[in-house]
């Protein structure tokens, strides 16, 4: 029997264990006040296959959503363990939907960002603690309280804090048992409701990491996303009964409530978040994708008109999913749920969750632009970049996001083509690869990769250097070691750092003992610096030797004396490669450290130099401008006719637009 | 084909045919204007092209990506600043020859350089007011776009599919055209009026076309809507040949393509004037009760209000 398949049937039979005792509480209905805390049915994990992952955290939670009031009742209970080495008193939460209050600190950076922020009442969230304790610990509730570790906004609540009246011993554990009402948002962040349907993510007290000897537990920043410990989670949903559920987890049992409600219970281990989703308006498409560790089901739950979008989701899914089989390491999950946004839900589209991501898409949006595609793709790169190596996101975005991107160019490119792997239109073209890197260039040198999310000096350049430029410095690098190596280096990273928190040093290190080369140097100036990578060739020029003597100009004779200068513009410093071309067909390569300003190369020959070109094999895209990498002696006015040609066409189309008002 | 004969559509066809000389200044007039205004960006788009073999990737289809580096250089962004100016000029020359085109369509003869600009130099006035009145006008069609727009959002926004909001839009879209081609056509004719009747006072050309608009709304809609119809349809058809049967690399293609799309859609322009003034000629001009002003200028009036009164000589 397969490894994976004895684990899938133990995971169902833990389910079922747990519904059982979840099934023992009093049923739970909008007009029964009584809310009692969900009791611990399971502390000890039966035996089974060995965790993926090392599990610091149980969560048993019985929600309940009201879409009258857009809010949700909620009672968790946290079993916690400690790993931390040493006795633990104070544990922080987060409280993520507090972010979504105009005090908040979420709400002030967005402002910063743009001042135009669009806020609405609507977009008003909140959660809402009734309830504390620690079993026989007490009433945790008078020593709850919130705390601002990034910013003192005294104003944020996104962090809340308890102290326990005694520590919990190492090796130990401890029971929280929390009441909870969240007010959910018009969807906001990739979270909220939008008309009937409802996004449900970072909803519930989700306690912090104990990370380099501190809790880490960061304020909800505008650029920030997230961080946990690896766990089970055990979560029975109720919602009226003609919604249609996903969830990040799979569905142990299904069950029908008399009061015109149904209750859902899932379970989910190995993985460090839990969201969900409802709507009744969600059209299902299932299918099945065999990788190496087994079959994974694929549910993708489509919202209305958007049919064209299954195939073209359904292709990127299973494209992408055995790309990553293949290049990086198996998806060892038995499930993947794509959740589709309705029209005006973009605030609900892409994000990732463990085992759900949400897709993005619109009917309007051509089959030549494959946005949708590279959503999934994205999306779905997660499960491996933040999903199953669960980096610090909020202090080392690039991580996930950056290392993401790469694999998207990569993955993308393989499945639609290098150099028409975003858009594929009439019109023109656009590679993944040009995707990246123009987002980089867009704000190149303000911060570096390294910053924490929500320092960067603002929204666009989180973006740029996050996204772009890990991608586009993880592509040049392939120059300098090799693409073979770089998959091998990130699969390294993969199949070494799954189910644990890694940091950037992890995965260059990682890149280094891979490669065998020491690339501290080039992660300096890329990674932890913000220098332009910008060289030029300067200066080609052929001159007779002996110019004093009148020859011919094309005599087969004549010695020429050939030069080009190349000039370091940037402050980065690149290993260049020279691509001369003379008249005579011979082609010379050279090899430059780039370590100085500036270097001459010198040739006497029958021939005069056609063309120079830096970088020929197009390899090094950091370089901030492409255009002025070669010479070629001969002017060719093609492409700037045609910039004239559609220039002119435009203007004349302008011209006669303002003359129709004569 | 006189333009009394057959159908305004046909008559105002043949006046275009036959007067093709201002279909051609006109294109080498915005021509020339387009071409100084992007002038700086081609250069400048040369000195970064024209020597780089990273050009190609412009040449041999077009990169969107080497199309927004180049756009973005630090030391030499491609901004296009002319290009507004020289539009502001081309709206000015047109609304300067205005009344010399429709001179011309009015008599069927080629007038002099100096008599056509003459005849655009004494409209011209008239018809600054009748474009500041025009501007007027569409405010309650943009008034009405605007609501319906929102209109529209509102139903995308709380629909849970799509399509009511979209079909709203899509029907905003075409109601749209469909006030400012009315609108367009109102003031075309409180153009031709003014010409014929040499109505010098806007408002009451304005007041004259309205009346006959109201009473003759089919005919001279359907001459106007054909028209263009078959503009958008060519022009649009011709982007779509364009881009998808003119290889990228043939630059040479692009520009007569680009070009003849140009001259269609100056000539339908005109199509519609002649046209216009075609079915003035044949219908409109009986129902008009314009006072003929006195004027120390030549009178070009209508041989339908002034009688006898003879055509000056053509020039």
């Amino acid at each position: 029997m397969h490894k994976w398949i004895s684990s899938v049937i133990a995971v169902v039979l833990l389910g079922v264990l747990v519904h059982a005792a979840l099934a023992q509480a009093p049923a739970r209905s909008p007009d029964n006040e009584e809310k009692k805390p969900v009791q611990n049915p399971v502390v000890t994990v039966p035996t089974g296959p060995p965790p993926l992952s090392t599990r610091v955290v149980a969560y048993y939670i019985d929600a309940q959503l009201n879409p009258a009031t857009h809010t949700i009742e909620g009672r968790e209970t946290l079993v916690w363990k400690n790993l931390t080495g040493q006795p633990q008193q104070d544990f922080p939460f987060h409280m993520y939907m507090n972010a979504f209050q105009p005090t908040s600190t979420w709400i002030s950076e967005a402002r910063l960002s743009n001042p135009d922020f669009e806020w609405k009442p609507t977009n008003y969230g909140s959660i809402e603690i009734t309830s504390i304790n620690a079993g026989a610990l007490g009433d945790l509730k008078p020593s709850m309280h919130f705390i601002q570790p990034d910013d003192n906004n005294h104003d944020d609540h996104s962090v809340m804090q308890i102290h326990l009246p005694v520590a919990v011993p190492p090796n130990d554990q401890v029971e929280f048992h929390i009441q909870f009402s969240d007010r959910l948002p018009e969807v906001v962040a990739r979270t909220g409701y939008l008309r009937d349907f409802y996004m449900i993510g970072q909803w519930f007290p989700k306690v912090g990491v104990w990370w380099k000897g501190e809790w880490n537990c960061h304020q909800f920043h505008h650029d920030t996303e997230f961080f946990a410990d690896f766990g089970t989670f055990h979560v029975r949903v109720t919602v009226p009964k003609d919604y249609v559920v996903g969830a990040g987890g799979d569905l142990v049992d299904e069950t029908d409530n008399p009061n015109g409600t149904k209750s859902l219970h899932f379970f989910s281990a190995d993985t460090h978040d839990f969201s969900w989703t409802a709507s009744p308006s969600f059209r299902v498409v299932t299918d099945t994708w065999q990788g190496s560790a087994g079959p994974v089901k694929i549910r993708m739950l489509m919202s209305p008109d958007h049919a064209s979008s299954d195939d073209r989701y359904l292709q990127a899914l299973k494209g992408t999913l055995a790309l990553f089989d293949k290049w990086y390491g198996p998806y060892p999950y038995d499930r993947i749920t794509v959740v589709d946004p309705p029209h005006g839900g973009f605030q609900a589209g892409g994000m990732e969750y463990p085992t759900l991501i949400t897709a993005d898409t619109d009917r309007l949006i051509p089959r030549s632009t494959l946005l949708p595609e590279v959503v999934v793709d994205h999306e779905f790169g997660h499960q491996y970049w933040y999903g199953m190596v669960a980096t610090n996101e909020f202090e080392e975005a690039w991580l996930d996001e950056g290392i993401n991107s790469y694999t998207e160019v990569k993955t993308m490119d393989a499945m639609y083509g290098p150099n028409v792997s975003f858009v594929n239109s009439g019109f023109g073209t656009l590679s993944e690869s040009e995707a990246q890197r123009m987002g980089y260039l867009g704000r190149p040198d303000y911060d570096p990769l390294t910053r924490f999310a929500w320092k960067f000096i603002d929204f666009p350049s989180y973006g740029a250097i996050t996204y772009g430029k890990t991608a586009t410095t993880l592509l040049t690098l392939e120059k300098l070691v090799g693409e073979d190596t770089m998959r091998r280096a990130v699969q390294t990273w993969f199949m070494r750092y799954r189910f644990t928190h890694p940091t950037g040093t992890d995965f260059l290190k990682t890149i280094e003992e891979v490669s065998g080369k020491d690339l501290q140097w080039y992660f300096d100036q890329s990674v932890s610096g913000t220098a332009i990578l910008d060289y030029a060739v300067e200066d080609v020029r052929s001159d007779p030797v002996k110019w004093y003597e009148a020859k011919p100009p094309h005599d087969a004779g004549t010695m020429y004396h050939s030069y080009v200068v190349i000039h370091r513009i940037g402050d980065f410093v690149f290993p260049t490669d020279l691509e001369v071309k003379f008249e005579n067909g011979e082609v010379v390569r050279e090899q430059w450290d780039g370590h100085d300003r500036w270097i001459r190369y010198t040739y006497d020959k029958p021939a005069k130099i056609l063309s120079a070109e830096i970088d020929p094999e197009h390899q090094v895209l950091l370089d901030r401008n492409f255009y002025n990498n070669s010479y070629v002696v001969k002017s060719d006015t093609r492409a700037t006719n045609k910039i004239a040609v559609i220039y002119t066409f435009v203007s004349e189309v302008i011209s006669q637009a303002y003359a129709w008002l004569t | 084909m006189n333009r009394n004969e057959g159908s305004p559509l046909t008559a105002g066809a043949a006046l275009v045919w036959g007067h093709q000389r201002i279909l051609w200044w006109l294109f080498v007039i915005n021509l020339a204007l387009a071409s100084w205004g992007v002038h700086s960006v081609v250069q400048g788009a040369g000195d970064i092209l024209n020597h780089s073999l990273a050009a190609a990737r412009l040449v041999n289809g077009f990169s969107f990506g080497a199309f927004q580096e180049l756009s973005n250089l630090p030391s030499q962004p491609l901004e296009v600043t002319g290009s507004r100016a020289t539009g502001m000029i081309y709206f000015l020359f047109v609304l300067l020859i205005t009344g010399g085109i429709l001179e011309v369509y009015r008599r069927d003869v080629s007038l002099s350089t100096a008599d056509f600009f003459g005849a655009g130099a004494r409209c011209f006035w008239r018809f600054v007011r009748m474009c500041i009145l025009l501007l007027l006008a569409l405010i309650p069609v943009a008034l009405i776009a605007w609501g319906l727009f929102m209109l529209a959002n509102h139903y995308y926004r709380q629909s849970i599919s799509d399509a009511p909001g979209l079909w709203l839009h899509a029907a905003n879209i075409a109601l749209t055209l469909l006030l400012m081609m009315i609108v367009r056509l109102w003031f075309d004719m409180a153009q031709v009026i003014a010409v014929v009747e040499d109505e010098r006072r806007a408002r009451r050309a304005l007041g004259a076309a309205f009346r006959l608009l109201r009473a003759n709304f089919g005919s001279l809609f359907w001459l106007f809507f054909r028209i263009s119809f078959i503009t958008g349809v060519v022009f649009f058809g011709g982007i779509a040949v364009w881009v998808k049967f003119i290889p990228h690399s043939a630059i040479a293609a692009s520009f007569i393509i680009s070009q003849l799309l140009i001259v269609f859609s100056l000539a339908t322009r005109l199509w519609q004037r002649a046209g216009e003034m075609a079915w003035y000629e044949q219908h409109g001009a009986a129902s008009v009760t314009v006072p003929i002003p006195v004027d120390d200028g030549p009178v070009y009036a209508s041989p339908s209000l002034s009688g006898d009164a003879p055509e000056p000589a053509p020039a």
